[in-house]
């Protein structure tokens, strides 16, 4: 089944367009890789799923699970089961990580009709994803990312999205910055969180995370467009042979 | 002179000659709670106040607040004298605001209603020996002037006013080495009676002696307040000061504290204004001893069309002495607000370091904020700095609570409260309670709860 639909996707910042003509289908279950070199648009598709404001949609439509996804508001695209891992987290002195993750689980809750979680019951769903991610508990009652490294801000999204347990998670360059050590954790939180019921949208410029989740899927994203898609081996002739090949393949048929 | 100045200076010649007959009514007629011994004092006030009047928008000073409503409402309110036990309704809601009051804990608390002290609302039982709370209204002659005898009299028209008009006060006075855990909480509530209410506080902190005392407004309807307070703390002292101004929406408040800091001494003050259609606040601190010290923290919140306004002094007048100031305003709607912080490092003030900084939230278009630092250095040896800043809420967090699935509403309540906290989280060092009331009233006036 498709989880995903971007169909013909044209957007602007500003006067400058920067998706044209995006199309991309993902199941559920599904791992997809954009790939693409640096000003391809990869940031803005994510955001743009994400539903920050600052992009203007021009053309073209995203339905998830049926629904016009571009219609709803960031939250309600959260409740419906997207999740954004950003390229840079912000820090927010003063908001505790632990409570903005409760008012979000619950505010979920709510949109679903369903009950508040009870704090013994949330309680345990966040030591028991902490330990996952092997976060020490004290950054769970800290202000969101303040004071953490580029890896704990990292792995904190990826704690966060396994709290949340979104059905389609969309990784804006969450290998960036990382050193070995801590991709290999942030990776294993990912491979953790593979299911048949969820998808997964990684955005990277480089291979290297795909070392450690294999992808079904990679796409290159140039120009504002998919101009080739493939299996894993795909990934790996990038990494060899850079991104040139495929934008002159792309620029032959073209 | 155009039309409208000529009907501006007879208004204001009008609203002071009312006040002239208000006080000659006083004098004919004092207040039963008003000692006799603060007659000559009164009109020795009075005589300075009626050469200036109210202070007028072309004063330097009170350039962005317009005191014309309140110079009007006060020239109304002060032909009657306040009572202290209204009418059964206002009773009813003094009651209200008196049971919100956050608890005790053991500590002291004294109740003055539209100025005048109520001993059947005040709990001193666990007094702590060391801690003298007189009321004005309750002293002789001869203590009443030891009392008064360094208080500010007529240091400026609202000082001078409040002494004019004044029925009752309260003096504190902690003993030298004193130590009190438990803060000393002063309530001053009006329950809306036209009344001119002028309340009045003297502090005087011992040698070596550590204190929390908080000055809290309370009220209802269309209350006037003029407050004076006046602090010493004396060599080694500490004083923790929390002011906090939760009057009505349609009150108005002037409150002028005059704070004087001896050698090694440390003031710190916590200053918060929630309420009233027209706030200003006068802060001033001299530091006149080496190593005196003051931590200054405010945080102001307007909504509607409120008016907020704090002015600042510090005064380094001696070596080694130190400051900060970190002021945040938050204003919705078009209130506006008013920040205005004065450093004076005086000759011979050597090694004086001198921090100021003013941050301000401005949650809608409209909303206003005019902050304006000033530094004044007659010695080399200095460290000062000053910062401000004035925006809105931070597009990148908001986005970032969104995405994970708050609501907008509630995301920008985290991050106003967010703001406002790390003011906040200083009284909760002293007075938890205290500052369990202060979440309380943000969450009332935060973006969706308005």
């Amino acid at each position: 089944m498709t989880m995903l639909n971007i169909n013909n996707l044209h957007a602007n910042a500003g006067d400058t367009e920067i998706l044209k003509g995006l199309n991309l289908s993902v199941g559920t279950g599904e791992v997809h890789a954009i790939m693409g070199p640096n000003g391809s648009g990869k940031s803005t598709l994510a955001h743009i799923l994400a539903g920050r404001d600052g992009y203007e949609v021009t053309s073209g439509s995203v339905s998830f699970l049926d629904e016009d996804l571009l219609d709803m508001a960031p939250e309600e695209r959260a409740w419906h089961g997207i999740f954004l891992g950003f390229q840079y987290p912000i820090e927010i002195p003063g908001v505790n990580n632990t409570y903005l993750l409760k008012a979000a689980l619950n505010a979920r809750q709510k949109f679903r009709g369903e009950t508040e979680i009870d704090a013994a019951t949330f309680l345990r769903l966040i030591k028991e994803k902490a330990r996952l991610m092997q976060m020490d508990q004290s950054f769970l009652n800290r202000s969101v990312n303040e004071g953490f490294s580029g890896g704990e801000k990292k792995r904190n999204e990826v704690f966060q999205m396994a709290v949340l347990e979104p059905k389609l998670a969309i990784l804006d360059e969450t290998d960036s910055g990382l050193d070995i050590d801590a991709l290999k954790v942030v990776a294993a939180g990912v491979n953790a969180l593979r299911s048949e019921d969820r998808s997964f949208l990684l955005v990277t410029h480089y291979q290297r995370l795909l070392d450690y989740i294999q992808p079904d899927y990679v796409h290159v994203l140039a120009g504002g467009r998919i101009i080739k898609s493939g299996d894993k081996t795909l990934a790996n002739e990038l990494e060899a042979r850079g991104y040139d090949w495929v934008l002159d393949e792309a620029a032959n048929v073209a | 002179m155009t039309t409208s100045a000529q009907d501006r200076d007879a208004r204001t010649a009008m609203t002071l000659k009312t006040v002239e007959g208000a006080f000659e009514k006083l004098l004919a007629q004092p207040a039963s709670t008003a000692p006799a011994w603060l007659q000559p004092l009164q009109k020795k006030a009075f005589g300075a106040f009626r050469t200036t009047g109210f202070p007028r928008t072309r004063d330097e000073d009170w350039k962005y607040t317009n005191l014309t409503g309140f110079a009007e409402r006060s020239a109304t309110y002060l032909r009657n004298q306040p009572t202290n036990e209204g009418n059964s309704e206002a009773a009813g809601a003094i009651n209200t605001l008196l049971d919100d009051l956050p608890r005790t804990n053991g500590g002291i608390r004294i109740v003055f209603i539209n100025g005048l002290y109520r001993r059947d609302l005040s709990i001193t039982a666990e007094m702590n020996p060391g801690v003298e709370l007189t009321p004005y209204s309750a002293v002789d002659a001869a203590t009443g002037e030891r009392i008064l005898r360094d208080q500010p009299i007529d240091q400026n028209a609202m000082i001078a006013l409040n002494t004019a008009f004044l029925n009752d006060g309260l003096a504190i006075q902690v003993a030298d080495d004193k130590k009190i855990d438990a803060p000393i909480h002063i309530v001053f509530a009006s329950d809306g009676q036209p009344a001119a209410v002028q309340p009045r506080l003297s502090i005087d902190i011992g040698h070596n002696a550590d204190a929390t005392i908080v000055q809290h407004h309370v009220g209802i309807g269309e209350s006037l307040t003029n407050a004076v307070t006046s602090i010493h703390c004396a060599k080694h002292a500490h004083l923790f000061f929390i002011r906090l101004q939760d009057e009505s929406p349609a009150s108005m408040h002037v409150g002028n504290q005059l704070v004087r800091v001896a050698a090694n001494g440390r003031f710190d003050s916590i200053s918060m204004d929630f309420g009233s259609q027209l706030a200003r606040n006068d802060l001033k601190v001299d530091l006149y001893g080496e190593r005196a010290q003051a931590n200054l923290y405010g945080l102001f919140m307007a909504n509607g069309k409120r008016h907020t306004d704090n002015h600042l002094r510090v005064d380094h007048r001696a070596p080694h002495t130190t400051s900060l100031e970190n002021y945040r305003g938050i204003l919705n709607d078009t209130a506006r607000g008013v920040f205005n912080g004065k450093i004076i490092v005086h000759s011979g003030a050597d090694g004086t370091d001198a921090q100021m900084n003013n941050r301000n939230l401005l949650l809608s278009e409209q909303a206003e904020v005019d902050t304006k630092p000033e530094l004044e250095i007659y010695t080399d040896d200095v460290k000062c700095a000053h910062g401000s800043t004035t925006g809105q809420l931070d597009r990148n967090s908001l986005f970032y609570l969104r995405a994970r699935g708050l609501p907008e509403i509630t995301a920008r309540m985290m991050l106003v409260n967010a703001f406002a906290q790390e003011i906040i989280d200083h009284v909760r060092l002293k007075a938890p309670d205290l500052a369990d009331t202060l979440d309380r009233l943000l969450g009332k006036q935060l973006p969706g709860n308005a």
